[in-house]
């Protein structure tokens, strides 16, 4: 449950740290493709420009990089990305550093590890959700991040 | 903090999220659709929860995917007989891409085979039309537009090659035809200008709508994959009759020997059998023999048959023949049907040798 913003700013006048409200996570988020090219040497090295001429069928690679700006460790750190209407979240692809994920099926409202997914069908019982039927990725950083500390976390998702 | 939080919630309340599968387009996503992402994190600093931080946005605008497929629609050769007019093949067009396009049509003829048919000549008048009432058959007059406008992505019109088969063809001739649909620009009233590149080779422009073509290689001769266009064939077959005629004689008797062993001496009777036979894939109608009786002979009256049945030869219009009516110095049997595959009709008629 969120504390009041009032009290927190009671805290921050008598502690005088930094300000809540300045934001002491920043974020940026990145889509790419994966394009193959093929050397002096004739290997095929694969390599990530921004996505463009992305038709559907194609996937991409959405990349949430993060960094703690603030002078104070953020803990508890919950980064969640919506997953466009228009794509289909790659199963597995979600990756981040020390972190747990976790997916929602029913729009945010509750998220779960994916083993433990479930929507129902026509008849009312509990089945394993598909690809199309996630809706948010969300990633639980298990350890706090010190100040000045970053890293990224990421998916891949194909256009429908 | 509280606008933010309550758009997440008014967000998650708002969408729809069915137990099955969302149902996906086969074309997919439509061209200048713009796709944003972005990110929240929450997080807590001193154990107090802090305000929720958004990301920048990541966005791409989708691509038009050309992707279009033609294939026949005629199981096996057309059957044409020659002489005959608006004779037609048929096709099917399908926009497998992502954007409304128009279509340029063409015919082009081919050597080869398909369908058994092997190309030996090419149809008269070849025009190509699109089938306006969706009825599967060429209306003349109705369908009488020549490229294909503003097709829908997954959606399908039928094709018509239209054209007159030559009178001088026989039996098993074949006339090849790819049809070639060329993907064109759609979005406005008229025939779009052909789309003949794409952007494959251009700069990255993220937020542009760029062409990525997809289809696949076509029959025609220059259709290769990944061109904007896409072609598939299909043929003519002349099917018709083989009319074949014989003409045999006997001596049947003469005034000396009677039936044993004449001899065609002045006097001896003869027995004429026309024979016509159709080996064709289709019945001749209307066949009709003529043959002057030789030289140096005289007509034995009720002597001709069709068929073993007696014809009245001095009488032209009851049955199929006569003597010297239709044709003077000849007789004339006009047989109704002569049946394809081996049918044959007889004609005998008898004289004697003056």
């Amino acid at each position: 449950m969120r504390t009041p913003t009032f009290l927190v700013m009671c805290a921050l006048i008598l502690t005088a740290a930094t300000p809540a409200w300045a934001g002491s996570i920043q974020l940026r988020t990145v889509v790419e493709k994966e394009i193959e090219t093929v050397d002096e040497n004739g290997e095929t090295r694969v390599h990530r420009v921004p996505a463009d001429q992305v038709i559907p069928g194609d996937e991409v690679i959405y990349t949430i990089r993060f960094q703690n700006i603030g002078t104070e460790p953020a803990g508890d750190v919950r980064i969640t990305d919506p997953i466009p209407v228009q794509m289909i979240y790659k199963i597995g692809s979600a990756s981040g550093p020390d972190a747990d994920v976790l997916f929602s099926v029913d729009g945010g409202k509750t998220l779960a590890p994916a083993d433990r997914l479930t929507v129902l069908d026509d008849g009312g019982n509990p089945r394993p959700p598909v690809p199309e039927e996630f809706t948010h990725v969300q990633w639980v950083l298990k350890t706090p991040v010190v100040p000045g500390g970053s890293g990224e976390v990421s998916f891949r998702a194909q256009l429908k | 903090m509280f606008p933010r939080r309550a758009l997440f919630t008014i967000l998650a309340a708002l969408a729809v999220w069915p137990a099955g599968a969302p149902a996906a387009m086969a074309a997919g996503t439509a061209s200048g659709s713009q796709i944003d992402n972005y990110a929240t994190v929450d997080y807590q600093v001193n154990s107090i929860a802090q305000t929720t931080v958004s990301s920048d946005t990541a966005s791409f605008v989708v691509d038009n995917k050309i992707d279009v497929t033609v294939t026949t629609l005629d199981g096996s050769a057309v059957s044409v007989v020659p002489g005959s007019s608006d004779r037609y093949l048929s096709f099917s067009v399908t926009n497998d891409g992502n954007t409304v396009q128009d279509f340029s049509l063409s015919a082009a003829a081919t050597t080869g085979t398909v369908f058994g048919v092997t190309d030996n000549f090419d149809a008269d008048s070849v025009a190509v039309f699109v089938d306006a009432n969706g009825n599967g058959s060429y209306d003349p007059g109705t369908d009488t537009a020549t490229f294909i406008d503003e097709l829908e992505p997954d959606s399908t019109a039928t094709v018509f090659i239209v054209g007159d088969i030559p009178l001088a063809r026989v039996n098993g001739d074949g006339a090849l035809y790819d049809l070639v649909a060329q993907t064109a620009a759609g979005g406005a009233a008229g025939q779009g200008a052909d789309i003949t590149s794409d952007d494959g080779a251009e700069a990255d422009s993220a937020m542009v709508v760029q062409t990525v073509f997809c289809d696949t290689t076509g029959t025609a001769t220059g259709d290769a994959a990944r061109d904007g266009k896409h072609s598939s064939r299909s043929a003519y077959e002349v099917s018709t009759a083989d009319l074949t005629v014989t003409k045999t004689s006997v001596v049947v008797s003469d005034p000396v020997n009677g039936s044993t062993n004449p001899k065609a001496v002045p006097g001896a009777t003869m027995r004429y059998t026309i024979t016509v036979t159709n080996d064709g894939d289709e019945d001749a109608s209307t066949v009709t023999i003529v043959d002057a009786i030789p030289a140096n002979t005289a007509y034995v009256d009720d002597s001709l048959e069709l068929d073993g049945g007696a014809l009245t030869d001095d009488t032209a219009a009851d049955d199929e023949g006569d003597y010297n009516l239709s044709n003077a110095g000849a007789v004339t049997v006009v047989v109704p049907t002569v049946v394809q595959g081996g049918g044959s009709a007889e004609v005998v008629f008898e004289v004697i040798i003056q």
